[in-house]
């Protein structure tokens, strides 16, 4: 999967990895693949709730060690 | 009651809160129960669910309220929240520094408890800075300032804040028939509104977050409104709810209760009484911790940066001079307060989204800045 932007926001705590993602996602074009990279255990639910809300789309969500990695499509 | 007996029974209650508040950080701790993310879900991407979680908690927290005042276990014009004296300018303005507050520190006082036994290094330091600010609202130099100020404010309900007590009163009724029905109306109403949507009704952390967190309300007045009352206390020869810190009947809060905390470690003599403020905030963290080692999800957190420390150390002053301004926090005047449709927490209440909302739109902005 060819990633368009990769976003770090690690060490950042709800809701700022998720406004993160917003404003990346505002200036790519419909298709890119963003992925964001947080440690806040809580973004899980923030990026499955914002995907079911905004329409972008979600294509993985994992926790690897002490990171929480989403993968979103733009829509 | 003789003296001994008195003792003893505040070990029970003490006990008991402490059980409840394990029960309430292992409970907020598993389900992401917070009023600062039901804000934010609202405000970043118009999900209403949390908010739904956190109206069912009042709503079930209400009709126990109401409830058990019908059967005479509680008596509700005993509680803190029925003064008379409305002072809505410092309910307003401290829930604001409050709201505001809580999105910079990462969440409100209770989140902050959790987060704390989750290995949050960032909340312990919120935790001191906010009961410090507390204490200094409470007694010190800010508390001046609240005094001479926006306390000065206020306005009058012979009959009571609870919108049942004015109420009855102004339509010549009995007061308890108009808690019972009012309570179920209105609590009712806040379940059946979180219940009726399919997305809440989607996941079972949703319904136990708003039935556990709303029955922990529930106890905790129970245990402290029922259990720890007693008539005639040996050293007053007045009544007093024994266990709490003004001798008063309460629920749960957290801001005074940080500044209590910290108070009993630094002035500890060896005799200094255990208060309910101080257990709970105990029972709060260790509940959360509990989860956290129990669900393998226990992880150390530290600050991320200098804007990153600075950001939580102002939300935290902000939240001990507001929490204590506003009379209480996001459990107190929120969960607590609400459940007896007091008015000054609903204006509390409102004060803490205008804040939250002002701190959220400073997040957006720092983050576009970037």
């Amino acid at each position: 999967m060819q990633i368009d932007r990769d976003v770090n926001a690690r060490g950042l705590n709800c809701p700022l990895p998720l406004m993160k993602a917003q404003k990346n996602l505002a200036e790519m074009q419909s298709g890119q693949i963003l992925r964001v990279t947080a440690t806040d255990s809580g973004s899980m639910r923030d990026f499955l709730t914002f995907a079911n809300e905004s329409g972008h789309e979600m294509l993985e969500q994992k926790n690897v060690g002490k990171e929480y990695i989403h993968v979103m499509r733009c829509r | 009651m003789q003296l001994e007996e008195v003792l003893a029974l505040q070990a029970q209650v003490l006990w008991a809160s402490f059980a409840v508040c394990i029960a309430f950080g292992a409970l907020a701790r598993r389900t992401d129960f917070c009023t600062m993310g039901a804000i934010s879900d609202i405000f970043n991407m118009g999900s209403w669910v949390r908010m739904r979680m956190w109206g069912m908690a009042v709503g079930v927290a209400m009709i126990g309220f109401y409830v058990m005042a019908w059967f005479g276990l509680i008596y509700p014009v005993e509680s803190i929240y029925s003064s008379g004296r409305v002072i809505w300018l410092s309910a307003i303005v401290g829930g604001a520094m409050f709201g505001f507050g809580m999105v910079l520190a990462s969440g409100c006082g209770s989140k902050t408890l959790v987060r704390i036994g989750e290995g949050s290094l960032k909340s312990l330091v919120v935790f001191f800075v906010m009961g410090l600010a507390a204490s200094a609202t409470m007694r010190g130099m800010t508390a001046m300032l609240r005094s001479n100020t926006v306390d000065q404010v206020a306005f009058n309900i012979p009959a009571g804040s609870p919108v049942p007590a004015w109420l009855s009163a102004m339509l010549g009724v009995d007061p308890g028939a108009t808690g019972l029905i009012l309570g179920l109306l209105v609590g009712g109403g806040l379940v059946a509104w979180a219940v009726q949507n399919p997305k809440f009704r989607s996941s079972g952390n949703n319904l136990l977050a708003g039935l556990g967190v709303g029955a922990v309300i529930a106890v905790m007045w129970w245990v402290i409104g029922h259990m720890a009352f007693v008539a005639e206390h040996p050293d007053t020869l007045g009544p007093a709810y024994v266990g709490t810190a003004g001798g008063k009947m309460q629920a749960l809060s957290f801001t005074s209760p940080m500044a209590r905390a910290l108070d009993y470690v630094v002035f500890f003599d060896g005799s200094t009484p255990l208060t309910l403020g101080v257990v709970a905030v105990i029972g709060v963290v260790l509940g959360s911790l509990g989860y956290s080692l129990y669900s393998r999800s226990f992880q150390w957190e530290g600050f991320h940066g200098t804007q990153d420390t600075a950001l939580h150390i102002i939300g935290a002053a902000c939240m001990g001079v507001g929490g204590v301004t506003a009379g209480g926090c996001t459990v107190g005047q929120g969960l607590s307060g609400l459940s007896t449709l007091s008015v000054t927490s609903m204006i509390a209440v409102m004060g803490i989204m205008l804040g939250a909302i002002i701190g959220l739109r400073l997040q957006r902005w720092l983050i576009m800045r970037d």
